[in-house]
């Protein structure tokens, strides 16, 4: 199975590593080599999803996988604009005041790999 | 299609076996539905055998226990939704004609093949970024907070009236009585689940006979009308999934209610897939027992309880009885052939006629669940 890229490089910066349907006009992400719409893979092109939008809903996860430090974070903050939901980890001091609805930004990062992930932190005006 | 009836369930007490075979649990809840159907065992056509981590061809290595060979087997994998797949596969082989007398079992252990947590799958995306599957119904269950007024209390009690209903039922795990303050303290998995608020892990197996109407009559007994035997799986669907409500088991039940000519009014009883007490609520929701939001009052109104207006999972669910993946759905046919008998003792509903299994399994990333079953069946 080929290694899905997630994040890719836009003007010096990065963003979520998506495809839409220029037809249907449909924002995949992960991206789809066929679209579920017309079930064409000729109308798939580039497209790099925004970096802010609301919390959907969140947990901080006490008890998890092996090989995860608890406790932890995680959401769903849905991307208005692509009109996708991005699931990942929330960075936040205090997470037990974080509300559904906040407005989240998308923070990249590169770790000791060299591969590039990606968090929510609250969008701070 | 033909008429159908549930003749015999049999079922192991769940539990930890890492010392048992899962041929041998398996063996015993065959032979028990074998001898509660009163059938010669070597008039079983086929057999379906549902599963999710117990190997290739499990089935012929659990009935070779018994001498049940020569016949077709077939193994099905649907997560935890693998036994009600097999039912409805037991079912069809009725329903087409093709047999007279099919064998339906769910089977597994997960303690002889699991040391320790499962860590995610390489290929999940999500689960790899730490979505485990109760931070996920977490996630759900803060989202039915936010929208419909829900407590932790409303969901605790959940899992007070399951463990209780668990207590009267031999084959369950995890029977208890616990107060709500009891579940609020238990350990906290991901908030706002407590570690009473999810179903334990297990094992266990479960068989069901199903046969036709020729056989019913033959064998006399008790036999169970199936009415319905209904399967989907989730939509993937571009755009914000509803978190709080359904749409796989909503499908599923409609789909169920329309082929049983019956509606959610019509049934007595349901056992639901509660893998989690926030999916109970989503569950009854789903099947349409209620309206989004109004299982908080049905729950302070004690509607779910066993003398209530729906009992809703009287043998303890997955929470009270235990969770071994393939073997659930099967086991609720268990539940529901010994309430429409009146054979289910202290656990017993005042007379049901008609009672409803929901069951589902599995994540796929971008759906709401891999798949969902729903049967309905009637006491004649
Ligand atoms: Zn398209």
């Amino acid at each position: 199975m080929t290694k899905l890229k997630l994040v890719k490089e836009r003007n010096g910066n990065y963003v979520l590593n998506g495809n839409k349907c220029k037809v249907c006009n449909i924002v995949f992400f992960p991206k789809k080599e066929v679209c579920i719409s017309c079930f064409s893979s000729n109308n798939l092109e580039e497209f790099g999803l925004e970096n802010i939008g609301i919390l959907h809903t969140y947990t901080i996860v006490h008890r998890s996988f092996p090989q995860f430090n608890t406790p932890y974070t995680i959401g769903y903050v849905d991307l208005l604009n692509s009109g996708v939901r991005v699931f990942a980890p929330i960075k936040d001091s205090a997470p037990d005041s974080l509300n559904i609805g906040d407005e989240m930004k998308i923070i990249f990062e590169t770790d000791e790999k060299g591969q590039v992930n990606y968090y929510f932190v609250r969008k701070v005006e | 299609m033909r008429d159908v009836y549930l003749l015999g369930v049999g079922m192991t007490k769940f539990g930890k076996y890492p010392e048992i075979p899962i041929e041998h649990l398996g063996r015993n809840a065959v032979f028990e539905a074998i001898k509660d159907a009163n059938i010669n065992p070597v008039e079983i056509e086929s057999a379906y055998c549902g599963h999710a981590f117990q190997g290739s061809t499990a089935g012929q290595r659990v009935l070779v226990e018994l001498g049940l060979t020569g016949f077709p087997i077939t193994n099905l994998e649907n997560a935890c939704a693998s036994g009600s797949t097999a039912f409805r596969e037991a079912f069809y082989a009725v329903a087409s004609g093709r047999n007279d007398i099919s064998l339906a079992i769910g089977i597994e252990n997960l303690s002889n093949k699991f040391k320790g947590a499962l860590g995610p799958d390489e290929t999940d995306l999500e689960a790899k970024m730490g979505l485990t599957m109760p931070a996920l119904y977490a996630m759900r269950a803060k989202r039915y907070m936010y929208e419909f007024g829900l407590k932790k209390e409303h969901l605790a009690s959940i899992s007070v009236k399951n463990h209780k209903n668990a207590l009267e039922n031999d084959r369950a795990m995890f029977g208890a009585k616990i107060t709500i303050n009891e579940v609020l303290k238990s350990k906290m998995i991901a908030d706002p689940l407590h570690k009473y608020d999810c179903n334990p892990v297990s094992d266990g197996a479960s068989a069901a006979l199903l046969v036709s109407k020729k056989v019913a009559k033959q064998v006399g007994g008790r036999p169970i009308k199936v009415l319905a035997s209904a399967l989907t799986s989730g939509k993937y669907e571009p755009g914000f999934i509803n978190m709080t409500f359904e749409d796989i088991t909503n499908r599923c039940a409609l789909s169920a209610y329309k082929t049983a000519g019956v509606g959610p009014e019509d049934i007595d009883f349901a056992e639901v897939h509660d893998c989690f007490t926030i999916a109970e609520i989503l569950r009854v929701e789903g099947i349409g027992f209620c309206n989004p939001g109004e299982m908080i009052s049905w729950i302070e109104e004690g509607k779910t309880e066993i003398n209530g207006y729906k009992p809703i999972n009287p043998s303890g669910g997955l929470i009270g009885k235990g969770h071994p993946l393939g073997a659930t759905g099967v086991a609720q046919m268990f539940e529901i052939a010994r309430q429409l008998r009146n054979e289910a003792g202290d656990r017993q509903i005042n007379n049901p006629r008609i009672g409803l299994a929901h069951c589902r399994g599995g994540a796929v990333a971008g759906t709401e669940g891999a798949a969902c079953a729903v049967h309905i069946l009637m006491k004649e």
